[in-house]
């Protein structure tokens, strides 16, 4: 597999290679370039793209392949922050510090919108990166927790499927489950 | 990936969500799909405490059966303030046991209740022959389901060593024939200590036997009396060989040495309290030839002894004890030091648990 340094045009969503400051900036890093279901373009370290378990195993079955690693389920939106967010776990790998990996993780996940959220979790669980995954499921629930039922169904794009007298019922049955319930 | 988001959620908003739409009802409800166990499994890391305000509530007028209100708050291991939960039951509550797979089960003088507090679904199951001698509570994985024992004080008085207490089991498990008590075969061969909790683990419940009320023990070192739910068989246990028994009084006091059976990480623990001096904590490491290691020992000569009520769980490294007072202590065992949190009331009336949605269905009760 060679480095990929002829790779087709780089969008700007493409995640910088800024040369790290520390030691390691002798090696030259290998790169692997992976492609969204809207045709963008990511080249990315080789040591971040084996944090994508799917990406990983796409290698151990094709050893030899050079090709761009296709993502046909994944847009280039999300993907970009997953590969923002691995980008920063790798060093956290390398120099653990908890505190600040958990400041990181925190401002990482309030900057992002609902919808980002909701929109990284399926292409989290397509890559296989567990860590992301429980990070975002659990940002998710700590979002949702103390919300209205409407606002849930307007979070995840549900439909009510109840009749009104079936869903009145269910309300009567818990009432205090409904107390102190988050403002919309 | 919706059920994954929902299992980290307390019971209170999964009871709201069952009305967001049809398959989230389905998946909160349906006790088989797997969802439940799911959300107890994450649950388990995160245990809560039942804080009983000091008093109750006596409502004559109140129709029978709720006359007697208790109030508790739900708080975290942190000591925040989750919510208050109210029981009404028919007579003054006795006994509250600790947790068991999200149900909490307290006696009266007469009647055993089921008590889920993140669902506050209460079930006051029927009464049984005499008087209650003992109770526990255990959960059969294999059946996937609680079961309630009951030690039942028997009408003759016991004239031999050969005398067993009787003891019947209460599940609510559909082939059982419907809700009612079932005598078991085996007796119980000792009086158990009424007012001190029994535990659960290795489905296996263990009480503390009252040796105060025996002349004689089958063997002098006889402790701990034991209930295999799968089996339905009875056991004694003696206790750890370096242990002396004779120093140590049945009724919690702060001022007093005391005896605790606990389960922590899924094994029987005996922890012994010495007023001013300090905590031992022996595991039980084989139940059948009462094998017993020491697990640890804390230095308590610092706290004052109404500090150190019953040690309550694990959680990281910090060891959680309840006080006669209060507040929680927490020690942690790898640096040997201690911290303390102030609650709204006093942490002597204290109930572990962690949430779960189950809850038996019962019909008539």
């Amino acid at each position: 597999m060679s480095s990929s340094t002829d790779s087709p045009t780089l969008t700007t969503e493409t995640t910088q290679l800024s040369p790290q400051p520390d030691t390691e900036t002798a090696k030259p890093t290998k790169k692997i370039t992976l492609k969204s279901s809207d045709n963008q373009i990511f080249e990315v370290e080789e040591s971040v793209a084996m944090e994508f378990a799917t990406v990983k195993s796409f290698f151990e079955d094709s050893p030899s392949s050079t090709d761009i690693v296709p993502l046909p389920n994944v847009t280039a939106k999300p993907l970009s922050q997953v590969i923002e967010f691995c980008k920063e776990q790798i060093k956290f790998k390398a120099n653990p510090d908890e505190a600040q990996k958990k400041k990181y993780n925190a401002e990482f996940l309030t900057e992002k919108s609902d919808k980002d959220l909701v929109d990284m979790i399926p292409v989290a669980n397509y890559l296989e990166i567990k860590d992301l995954l429980d990070v975002l499921n659990q940002a998710v629930a700590d979002r949702i927790e103390n919300k209205s039922v409407e606002y849930v169904r307007n979070f995840f794009g549900i439909d009510n499927d109840f009749t009104a007298e079936e869903e009145a019922a269910l309300r009567r049955e818990h009432a205090w489950a409904y107390e102190g319930v988050d403002e919309d | 990936m919706i059920a994954d988001i929902l299992s980290r959620l307390p019971v209170k908003s999964l009871l709201r969500f069952k009305s967001v739409c049809k398959s989230w009802h389905c998946m909160i409800t349906d006790s088989s799909l797997g969802f439940q166990a799911l959300h107890y499994d994450r649950s388990q890391r995160k245990p809560r405490f039942l804080l009983q305000w000091p008093d109750f509530d006596f409502r004559p007028l109140e129709p029978a059966g709720c006359r007697y209100v208790y109030n508790f708050i739900s708080i975290d291991t942190e000591g925040n303030m989750i919510s208050p939960i109210q029981v009404k039951v028919q007579e003054p509550v006795k006994l509250i046991l600790p947790g068991c797979y999200g149900l909490v089960c307290l006696a009266t003088e007469t009647r055993i209740h089921v008590f889920n507090p993140s669902t506050r679904h209460l079930i006051a199951l029927p009464t049984d022959r005499g008087e209650i001698a003992g109770f526990g509570i255990g959960y059969l994985s294999s059946a996937k389901g609680h079961v309630i024992v009951r030690l039942n004080i028997p009408r003759q008085s016991r004239t031999s060593l050969s005398w067993k207490l009787e003891c019947s089991v209460f599940t609510f498990l559909p082939e059982n024939g419907g809700p009612k008590w079932r005598a078991v075969k085996d007796g119980c061969p000792y009086l158990v200590e009424q007012f001190s909790f029994p535990a659960f683990a290795n489905e296996t419940i263990y009480w503390k036997i009252d040796r105060g009320k025996h002349q004689a023990l089958h063997r002098h070192n006889d402790f701990i009396v034991s209930f295999k739910i799968s089996d339905e068989k009875f056991q004694t246990i003696t206790h750890p060989t370096d242990w002396r028994p004779e120093t140590h009084r049945q009724w919690r006091s702060p001022v007093r040495n005391s005896t605790q059976l606990v389960e922590l990480r899924g094994h029987l623990y005996m922890v012994e309290t010495a007023a001013f001096s300090y905590v031992a904590v022996w595991k039980l490491t084989d139940p059948g030839n009462s094998m017993w290691s020491k697990a640890c020992t804390i230095d308590i000569s610092k706290f004052h002894p109404s500090f150190v009520g019953e040690l309550q769980c694990v959680k990281g490294t910090e060891i959680i004890f309840n006080s006669f007072t209060h507040l929680l202590l927490y020690y942690d065992e790898e640096n040997k030091t201690s911290r303390k949190k102030i609650l709204p009331c006093s942490a002597a009336n204290l109930t572990i648990y962690c949430e779960s949605l189950t809850f038996p269905a019962t019909q008539h009760v």
